[in-house]
Order: C-alpha cells, then structure tokens, then sequence
C-alpha cells in the first residue's frame, strides 16, 4: 500500500503538466488552422467583393463603387473591417508593355467619372483596422502573445476591373466622348 | 550456480523494467498531442492551399468574364457608332432625295415655262424661269455632289471602324484580363493541358509513366516563346472578334426612291431649260454625270446611288468564347514533395513504398484555364434603327463551325454571373 502510494506521489502534477503543454499545443495549432482558413476564405471572398464591386461600377454609369458595408453584408463574416477604392485600371498600352499601373495610385477622379470605363475596384480586408482590432469576432479573443500589428499579416488586397457595360455609346454624344475618351486612354498608355 | 542465479536476476529485472515501461503512462498525453499538432499542422497547409487553389480558380473566371464581357461591350459600343452613322446616313439621303426631286421638277417646270413663254398670254412665264432655274432646277448637280461628298467622306470611316473594331475589342479585353489579374494566356494553357494531360496517363492503371519532365519541357518552350506575347485572354475563334457589319444593297423598300430614269431626265431637261442661267456652270463645276454615279474617283466600292438608295453598312457580330487564366505556383512549406502527397508519383499510390520521403517534382497549386461567352444583343445594324446594342455574358459555347449557337452547339455550359 506504502509503495502504491509512493508511485501515486511521483506521478503527481504528470498529467497536468503535460495537458498544459499538449493543449497549449493544440490550441495554438487549432488557432493556426482557423487563421489558414480564415485567411484564405478572406482572400476568395475580397475576390468576389472586388468583382461586385467593379461590375456594380460599370453598370451604374460609373456614379460610385457599392459601399463597404455593403460589401461586408454581402460577402464577409465581419462587418467594418473591410475597405473598397477604385484604382488605375490597366489600358491596352499596360498589357503590351507589361506594365501593371501601381494599385497606390487614385484613379483620377476626371476619368472616373466618365461611364465609359473601364473601372478597376480594389476591396480591402484587413482585421487591423484600428476601430476594429482585438477582440473581434473570429475568436472573440485574443491569442497570447500576439499582438495588433500581427493582424496586418491577415490582410487580404483583391482586385478586378470591368469594362463600362452602361455606356454603349446609344447617343452621338456618348459615342464622341468616348471614342476621344479611349484614345486618350490608349494612347496615354502607350506614350 | 551463481551465473545462473545472475542470469535470472537480470532477466527479472529486465522483465520488471519491461513491465514498468509498458505500465507507465507519463508522456504519452505528450505523444498524442504531438501528433495532433502535426495533423492540424498539416490541414491548416492543406487549407489554406486549397483556398489558394479556389481563389485562382475564381480569379481566372473573374478575368475570362470581364474580357468577354469587355469584348462584347466594345463590339455593342461600334454597332451603335455604325448604327448612328447609319441614321445620319439616312437622313442626309432622305432630306437629298426630297430635295433632288424638288430640284428636278423644278427643271420640269423650267422647261414648261420655257415653252409656255411662246404661247399667247402667257409672256409672263418668261418671267419665272430664271427664278425657277436659279433656286429650284440648278441646285440639282451641286446636291447630288454634296450627297456624294457625303457619301465618300462617310463610307470609309464606317469601313475603318467594320476594320478596327476586332483590334479594339481584343485590346479592352486583354486589358480588362490583365488588370483582373489574369496571366499570359499562353502559359496557362500549356501549363493546364500538361497537368491534364500528365495526371490522366497517371490514372492508366500500370501505366506507371513519368511524363512531368517530358511535359515540363513541351511548357518551358511554350513558355518561352509563346509566353513571351502579352496576350491575357484570347477568343477560341478569332474571326469571332469581327463586326459581321458590312455594306449590304438597300434591299426591301426604300420609301424614298428614284429610278435611274429620273436623273437622267432631270438632268437632260436641266440643260436645255436652265443652260443660260447657270446650270450648265454648276453641272461642270462639280463634274455632274447622271449616269456616272458608278464611275465617278472614290466610289466605285461604295457604288452610290442617285437620291436615297445608296449601300449601307449592316449587320451583327456573333457569339464570342473567350480563354483566360492563371499558372500554377507552388503551394506553401514545400510539402508537395513528400512523395506520399505528390500524385505525381504512382509507385507510392500502388505499392508498398521503400523509396525516400521525398521525390521529384512538387505538388503546386494548378493552373487554371477559364472560358466564357458573350454575344452583343440589342437591334442589329440597318439601315435606319434603335441605337440599342448592348454587350452580355451568356452560355458557354464551344465553336462548331456554325455561328447559330441556338441550334447545333452540343455543349453549352452556364456562367453565373
């Protein structure tokens, strides 16, 4: 009964310290997991929102990309942490040079403005807005450890650009300002 | 003796260790959760290469739909331009048909007035004539060469719009591909037939064939030459990209109309009556000829016609398929080259394998060829009609041969979009 007893007493705390170690582990493992999916759902989604995004443009006369919280209502789990903007989209003179317009660059708000097109729209999804950092409603909490500047490695950036579907040239008008417009815009990215 | 009371010592207390091994139970919760970290380590890559895989996927047919989309909105914008240019064309003709045969029975009318003058009591249709001549009869050769002016200055730059359109239309689309984050088209084709390819030979059973290389180097040639043309998207049928807009006979019933005769006649008595007041000087002065409308510099293509029934560009352009994509990439950490993950490799699918962990090739994320339709939708051009050509996206047509996709296509397929 002595030596029982004795083997109960050097085993104490065994368990428990290797569930402390094992879990941790695991949750940290299992937080991995949610994050890779996490992320890559974000990814497929912002692809998604970008393309609604740039065709919502193009058959709206060009009036104004949808709104975020749109965006967010439509395509993500979270609300307020994504962002959409219109950048430069890509001219013929671009794909011959192969010479991607920089996405930092604002479209200008002259062309912009015109149905003609083509509208290129940039969607955002980036936890770490600063209204909107931990907690958040991934996990509801925080992981230890980590702190807010890690949510910008979680940040998913997509991008699509659509023609001006809602100006076909149907007037003499349209039709003149966009044949100068496209050249313009042709030329422009050629020279 | 004592050897043997050794020997049974140890072996008892070898037997006893044993024992104590098998019975202690400390690391093992350690052990397990071990393997779960590695599990879930390796479905967290999993996923978010799975993931990486969908979102090309969705990539390459947001890119293939915006230039389809983007072709057949550019092939609508040029049916409209023609369209309207056709409407002016058809008024200029209309307000010159009125006009020309104004102008003819007003040299009718001259001649008459040039007879009556000789009848008693009618001296005062003398009077008239240089009126009727001056602002009816003599307008008659300027108007018809103002028609014709018209006429050759507005045909070629409908023929140049019918000729640059497909160019446009390619243009917009590869760029609406590009900015959509397509890659080279060339690329991702070769590189999607050779995956296709290679993992079919690999489903032969006993076919035990290693292609990759093979098929590595067929793409890296491709690569290197075709990959080098920045073309992003690009239509399985490149006579598709054409307007199908061309100058066609006025057929049907014009409402406005004259016969040859009419000119002819209105020229003829034009010279008799009103010679002396000046149409002979404009009839020379703009070159007239009433039946050499067909011979005359410039529009012997167009083949002009006197009044209203001139050529007119008309038609439609057909469906278009389009191809985009992207190339494949390698997926994170490397772990296609555990031979146990790498399809590639079929001796570890068959048979017990002896071989090392990790093999040749990598499993990467593949390379994704997209395909979509459009077609323009709206009035087709004619001669006089709605400004209403529109671009959409439709069904996924394989070309055939035919343009009908309403009949003979055996393999639509739906986009959503």
């Amino acid at each position: 009964m002595k030596i029982i007893l004795s083997r109960h007493s050097g085993n104490s705390g065994q368990f428990m310290a290797e569930a402390c170690i094992g879990l941790a582990l695991m949750a940290f493992t299992w937080i991995l997991l949610v994050y890779s999916l996490f992320l890559g759902t974000n990814q497929i989604r912002s692809e998604m929102a970008a393309r609604y995004a740039a065709w919502y443009q193009a058959n709206n006369s060009g009036a104004a990309l949808p709104s975020a919280s749109s965006l967010d209502q439509y395509f993500f789990y979270q609300t307020g942490l994504s962002s959409v903007a219109n950048i430069t989209p890509a001219a013929i003179g671009d794909v011959i040079e192969g010479n991607m317009p920089s996405s930092s660059t604002t479209y200008g708000s002259a062309d912009g403005s015109a149905a003609n097109g083509p509208f290129k729209a940039q969607v955002t999804f980036d936890p770490s807005v600063a209204a909107n950092q931990f907690p958040y409603n991934l996990l509801n909490t925080q992981v230890p450890f980590m702190p807010n500047s890690m949510l910008q490695y979680s940040k998913v950036v997509s991008f699509c650009q659509w023609d001006g579907d809602s100006d076909c040239w149907t007037s003499p008008g349209a039709a003149f300002s966009g044949v100068i417009s496209s050249l313009k815009s042709s030329l422009g990215s050629l020279f | 003796m004592n050897e043997t009371k050794l020997v049974s010592s140890d072996k008892f207390k070898l037997a006893a260790k044993m024992e104590t091994v098998r019975s202690d139970e400390r690391g093992s919760l350690t052990l397990l959760a071990g393997m779960m970290v590695f599990l879930a380590t390796m479905f967290a890559v999993i996923a978010f290469d799975t993931n990486r895989a969908i979102y090309d996927r969705i990539l390459a047919q947001n890119a293939v739909d915006a230039a389809a989309d983007s072709a057949a909105l550019w092939q609508a914008r040029f049916c409209n331009l023609e369209q309207q240019l056709n409407n002016l064309h058809y008024t200029v003709d209309t307000v010159a048909c009125v006009a020309e045969g104004v102008a003819t029975a007003a040299c009718l009318a001259a001649a008459v007035l040039d007879v009556l003058q000789f009848v008693p009591f009618c001296e005062w249709a003398a009077a008239l004539i240089p009126p009727v001549c001056f602002v009816g009869c003599d307008p008659l050769c300027p108007e018809d060469a103002a028609q014709h002016l018209f006429y050759d200055a507005l045909m070629p730059v409908q023929q140049a719009i019918v000729d640059i359109a497909p160019f446009m239309a390619f243009g917009y689309a590869n760029a609406a591909a590009y900015g959509s984050g397509a890659n080279n088209v060339f690329d991702s084709a070769s590189q999607t037939i050779t995956e296709t390819i290679n993992d079919g030979i690999n489903l032969i059973p006993g076919a035990n064939l290693n292609l990759s290389s093979t098929f590595s180097s067929i793409d890296s040639v491709i690569g290197s030459t075709l990959g080098q043309i920045p073309i992003y998207a690009m239509p399985l049928d490149p006579t598709s990209l054409e307007l199908g807009v061309h100058t066609n006979e006025n057929n049907g019933s014009p409402p406005l109309y004259w016969p040859p005769e009419v000119p002819a006649i209105g020229d003829g008595v034009g010279m008799v009556a009103c010679a002396e007041y000046g149409y002979d000087d404009f009839q020379s002065g703009v070159d007239y000829s009433a039946d050499g409308d067909e011979n005359r510099d410039g529009s012997d293509q167009y083949k002009p016609q006197w009044g209203w029934n001139d050529l007119y560009y008309k038609g439609n352009p057909g469906y278009m398929t389009w191809v985009a994509g992207v190339t494949n990439r390698n997926e994170i950490l490397g772990l296609g080259n555990l031979v146990w993950l790498n399809s590639q490799t079929s001796a570890a699918q068959s048979q017990m394998y002896t071989g090392p962990a990790t093999g040749g090739g990598s499993l990467t994320i593949p390379a994704f060829l997209a395909i979509a339709s459009s077609q323009v939708e709206g009035t087709p051009v004619i001669c006089q009609g709605n400004v209403d050509a529109q671009g959409y996206l439709i069904k996924v047509y394989i070309p055939t041969g035919t343009n009908n996709p309403g009949s003979s296509i055996p393999f639509p397929f739906t986009i959503y979009h």
